[in-house]
């Protein structure tokens, strides 16, 4: 944030000699951590979005405003407890610890003139867990839908916070003096996980009180008042209204947008086995057939064109061309019900859905229109996802990377092709309908359908007016017999999240597939989806 | 045409020439050869001038070094002024036909000179779009008369903006910030140059074009040709005339060409002849195109010299696109022979006939304001006298007395109808004028099938109908009503009213005495012309 003030005097007459995309570790002023692995990259790489550029004071966090917000606003906290970071919006800590001061998946750093900044990257909202039993140890998996996350409530609680009086220099440094005095007594094992930034010096501080954060407050006021439209209230864990931001970046008025167009509400989707899904049309409405494209675009909830760490997301990507999902465990599954459910997938769900691991399409039925769209009356479930994909929004994005490549872009290490990159959006559609996804690991991907309306798999194979049309999302105990999450009960009440399929954007309808079975078949079906 | 083009000429000079001279060099005048090359920029890439349709959709004719916006300034000031704007979508509110997967509308061409500029080409009012169904995407035509386009919002847009304190260096900068990293000497050619000029001219486009702000709306698919002309061109006083004119398909020329053709107002002509824009104030195409071309910004540069061949080549033989959906051959025959007794005389090429005469205002009937905005003005001489002094032979404009009878090749594509517009389908002009609708809107681009042109009425909307409770006439209605993206994709109207100056809807009777078997049998021929 500090980047507009201060880069002019510390880069002088060097500044448009800035290498735009650093790799890491080769850009002045600037250090990221880089990891060795490409897991760990994926949950804590920089795609360089925390640090500013000139006029744009960027979206990063520094480091202890991160920490301080939770403990000074605790009553903006969907459980109003402090003390637990930011773990009550679905924020996965993978290391046992102290959270306050630990960063979680999904989250990175980067020290941009020397201010450490945390924002989020692809891992927030593309890592998932399940558990076998609500004591049972949490799995995390990279690739799979953050079922837990809860985007919209995180928004809502930076927005709240920025708007209290009390989001100042004094409050805050006040606060961030408490914190770091409590940081050093807790033991390193509870501090484990990406290494954390130190404290901050007398000068820092006074940056802190006079310029950082006012200037993160008034961004914050500018992104709520830019976002004020979109509806995040409704989004609950595991979603997003991916569409509507885009329109906002670009600056739309939307005070004369159709209340239709406002609620894109949709399921996060799972990343894996990217390669195999080259070519066909992505994203639920099939708007777009890059993946390059639809990576591109998906990273500006983390990033913006000239912030982009081009060669840490192309590294993500890579990462996701081969990544697998995992199996369901092995000893849960019934081979020979699942082989009787073989050649029912393959004459009810084959044609659209294709074969469990890449290459999706084979020879045959198989396949045939995986990743292709299916025409809205057809498919015939909920619209709204639909509608706020605008024929106008495809046009505007064709603005988006224009001037790119740029004149001196490099060459990443050990990556070809990475000097045209990025370029400008070219493959953007408006769709008919919404599109046949592949079913790659399904059984971690409830709840179902676009806009995750339908709770399990077995709930999906009855007929729309059959399906639960109240149920709790974002609890991750698994459900082995429905296959999907537990969305009843008790436990799941009183961690998840209502959803109401009555509510607009949330329908439950369309999808009528398989749902003339019998009881039998689908039993086969649901085992052998379970082999996905 | 001439002059229609060099409305916009005018409309969108915009430009900052770096040869601040160059539109003005003395009388008969060529540029230098360096100077001209130098004004030409460098060439757009293979991909679009070697197609001549990306070419004609996104190729430049020269106009960027004296009418091109600054590229960076062009690309944010949609995200800085989003209350200039109709809606959602930036330039694509505004209804410009835009293909998928193309960085700018038709008609934006994109052209380093000296520095990245985008400029305005002839596709600008000459592509068109329509739709077969509402869900469908646009397909976009080359050198259709555009009936979505909103040019009149367009010039506002920037006018507005350069009038609104918030066009500052600091502002157009941060927003650049957030989409491209400029490099240190264009950050300070912008803020010190760029910015500055761009404003400065944008504002005295809006000055020039105040005019247009106390008479009807243009509308989407419209502009004053001739005002523009006289207006701004040629600076004339102002008058109270009204000549909004529909934007004419420039496809297949050579129908246009009558040869062998014996008479003219009693005259005998030879081929070539035929007159051009819709009163017959030109004979020639190659004016029409280097009038129009001027108003866009072009100059007597080796490049414009060049392209304006080219242009008119492609244009003289490229076909308009055949009608979409199934045609009833049956009916169709039965309607050629209604055609060949009711309109051939007048609509047919290639015959001795009428077809490219000017048919009197006293016969053919339709709203005068257009012709009246031209014809004893005098402006057909100062613009020949200007056009020379810009160092340009060509075929001289004059002043007529009628409208001219035109072809109807893809007529199916050319609505709404008549010089003005003022008729929205080809079922509407077989009826007696008194019964064609008072009111209905402009702008959307699918095909009506029952009534050839486009839907109109309340179909699209219930604010379309006729006898809907009146917005204020001639203005973007727009209460933000729901509206589903693949029913009506702007959540908005723009409403035509024929009693508005200029807008009548009169004249042009004939074949509404037909029986409505016959009606049926011609409009389903008129679908394979």
């Amino acid at each position: 944030m500090l980047a507009g003030c201060a880069a002019p005097l510390l880069a002088g007459g060097e500044i448009d000699e800035l290498p735009f995309y650093s790799v890491p570790g080769d850009r002045h002023f600037e250090r990221t951590p880089s990891y060795l692995d490409d897991d760990d990259h994926f949950r804590y790489g920089s795609l360089g979005g925390e640090r500013g550029y000139k006029g744009q004071v960027g979206f990063g966090l520094p480091y202890w405003i991160w920490v301080a917000l939770p403990e000074l606003f605790p009553e903006y906290l969907p459980d109003r407890k402090p003390g637990q970071g930011y773990a009550a919006f679905g924020y996965t800590y993978e290391m046992d610890g102290d959270r306050r001061f630990q960063l979680p998946i999904g989250t990175s750093q980067r020290n941009s003139l020397t201010l450490d900044r945390v924002w989020i990257n692809c891992g927030a909202c593309h890592t998932g867990t399940w558990r076998d039993s609500p004591q049972g140890e949490r799995h995390v998996v990279l690739g799979m839908p953050a079922n837990r996350y809860n985007q919209g409530e995180w928004v809502r609680f930076l927005f709240a916070a920025a708007s209290d009086a009390r989001f100042d220099g004094e409050h805050l440094v006040r606060k961030i003096r408490e914190l770091e005095k409590e940081r050093r007594t807790v033991p390193q094992n509870r501090l484990a996980g990406p290494k954390l930034p130190g404290e901050l010096n007398p000068i820092e501080e006074q940056i802190y009180k006079r310029a950082v954060v006012p200037l993160m407050k008034q961004r914050l006021l500018f992104l709520k008042d830019r976002l004020a439209f979109i509806h995040f209230d409704t989004w609950g864990p595991g979603r997003v209204d991916t569409f509507n931001a885009p329109k906002a970046l670009l600056n739309f008025p939307m005070h004369l947008a159709p209340e239709s167009e406002k609620r894109g509400n949709a399921d996060l989707p799972s990343v894996w086995y990217q390669k195999g899904r080259e070519g066909m049309q992505l994203h639920w409405d099939g708007n777009n057939t890059s993946v390059q494209e639809r990576n591109l675009s998906a990273s500006f909830a983390a990033t913006s064109p000239p912030l982009i760490d081009k060669c840490s997301l192309r590294r993500m990507a890579r990462f996701l061309r081969t990544l697998a999902p995992p199996p369901f465990p092995p000893a849960r599954i019934d081979r020979a019900l699942a082989a009787r459910g073989e050649p029912l997938y393959n004459a009810h769900c084959g044609a659209c859905h294709g074969a469990a691991v890449p290459p999706f399409r084979r020879n045959g039925n198989v396949g045939k229109l995986v990743g292709t769209v299916m025409p809205l009356k057809a498919i015939g479930t909920d619209r709204w996802r639909f509608d706020s994909y605008t024929p106008e929004l495809v046009r505007a994005q064709n603005g988006i990377y224009a001037g790119y490549p740029l004149a001196n872009s490099r060459e990443c290490p050990d990556d070809p092709g990475s000097k045209d990159y990025p370029a400008r959006f070219t493959h953007f559609r408006k769709t008919d309908g919404y599109a046949n996804s592949p079913l790659d690991g399904i059984w971690l991907r409830a709840p179902y359908l676009h806009n995750g309306s339908v709770p399990t798999l077995r709930a999906l194979l009855e007929p729309a007016a059959d399906r639960p049309k109240t149920f709790w999302t974002g609890y991750d105990v698994y459900d082995f017999d429905d296959v999907g999450f537990v969305t009843q009960g008790p436990e799941a009440e009183a961690e998840g999240w209502p959803y109401d399929t009555s509510l607009p954007a949330n329908g439950n309808g369309g999808h009528e597939y398989g749902t003339k079975l019998t009881h039998e078949e689908k039993d086969a079906l649901l085992e052998y989806l379970k082999t996905f | 045409m001439n002059a229609r083009r060099i409305v916009l000429a005018t409309a969108l000079m915009l430009g900052l020439p770096l040869v601040a001279s160059a539109g003005s060099l003395g009388a008969g005048s060529i540029l230098p050869d360096k100077l001209g090359r130098a004004m030409d920029g460098k060439p757009q890439p293979d991909e679009i001038t070697g197609d001549p349709r990306e070419n004609f959709l996104y190729g430049s004719i020269g106009g960027e070094n004296e009418a091109g916006l600054p590229y960076w300034i062009l690309a944010v000031l949609p995200r800085i002024f989003p209350e200039y704007l109709p809606g959602p979508g930036g330039y694509a509110s505004l209804g410009l036909p835009w293909e998928e997967g193309k960085e700018f509308p038709a008609g934006f061409s994109k052209k380093t000179v000296f520095f990245p500029r985008v400029g305005f080409n002839c596709a600008l009012c000459h592509s068109t779009q329509y739709r077969t169904e509402p869900g469908a995407t646009p397909v976009v035509v080359a050198a259709g008369g555009s009936n979505t386009a909103d040019i009149q919002g367009l010039l506002e847009f920037f006018s507005k903006a350069a009038n609104d304190p918030k066009f500052n260096a600091d502002n157009i900068l941060r927003e650049i910030d957030g989409s491209y990293p400029l490099r240190f000497r264009d950050r300070l050619l912008y803020r010190f140059v760029l910015v500055p000029i761009t404003r400065k001219r944008l504002a005295e486009q809006g000055r020039q074009f105040a005019w247009t702000a106390d008479r009807p709306r243009w509308g989407p698919g419209r502009d004053a040709p001739m005002n523009l002309t006289k207006f701004n061109f040629l600076e004339m006083k102002l008058d109270d005339s009204v000549d909004h004119t529909d934007f004419p398909s420039i496809w297949h020329l050579a129908a246009r060409e009558q040869k062998g053709r014996t008479f003219e107002e009693g005259k005998p002509v030879g081929s070539h002849t035929m007159l051009m824009n819709l009163d017959g104030a030109t004979t020639s195409f190659r004016s029409v195109l280097i009038d129009s071309a001027l108003g866009l910004g072009g100059r007597n540069t080796p490049f414009f010299n060049a392209r304006i061949p080219q242009l008119l080549d492609w244009l003289r033989e490229l076909r308009p696109p055949p009608y979409p959906l199934p045609i009833n051959l049956e009916m169709a025959a039965r309607g050629a022979a209604v055609y060949e007794t009711h309109c051939a005389d007048c609509h047919t090429s290639g015959k001795d006939n009428h077809m490219g005469t000017v048919i009197p205002i006293e016969e053919i009937g339709t709203d005068a304001e257009r012709l009246d905005t031209w014809r004893g003005t005098g402006a057909a001489k100062l613009a020949n006298e200007k056009v020379a002094s810009m160092g340009f032979k060509r075929t001289p404009m004059i002043e007529r007395d009628g409208y001219i009878a035109v072809q109807l090749d893809g007529i199916w594509l050319r609505a709404p109808y008549l010089h003005n517009g003022s008729v929205p389908t080809l079922r509407d002009l077989l009826s007696p004028a008194a019964e064609r609708p008072r009111a209905f809107c402009r702008g959307w681009d699918v095909i009506d099938r029952e009534n050839v042109g486009f839907i109109s009425d309340a179909r699209v909307d219930p604010r379309c109908a006729e006898n809907y409770p009146p917005a204020e006439p001639g203005t973007w209605d727009r209460p933000g009503k729901p509206g589903r993206s693949d029913e009506w994709p702007l959540p908005r109207v723009w409403k035509y009213y024929v009693s508005e100056q200029g807008n009548g809807n009169g004249g042009h009777e004939y074949g509404t005495a037909l029986s409505n078997q016959e009606k049926d049998d011609l409009i389903e021929y008129l679908k394979t012309l």
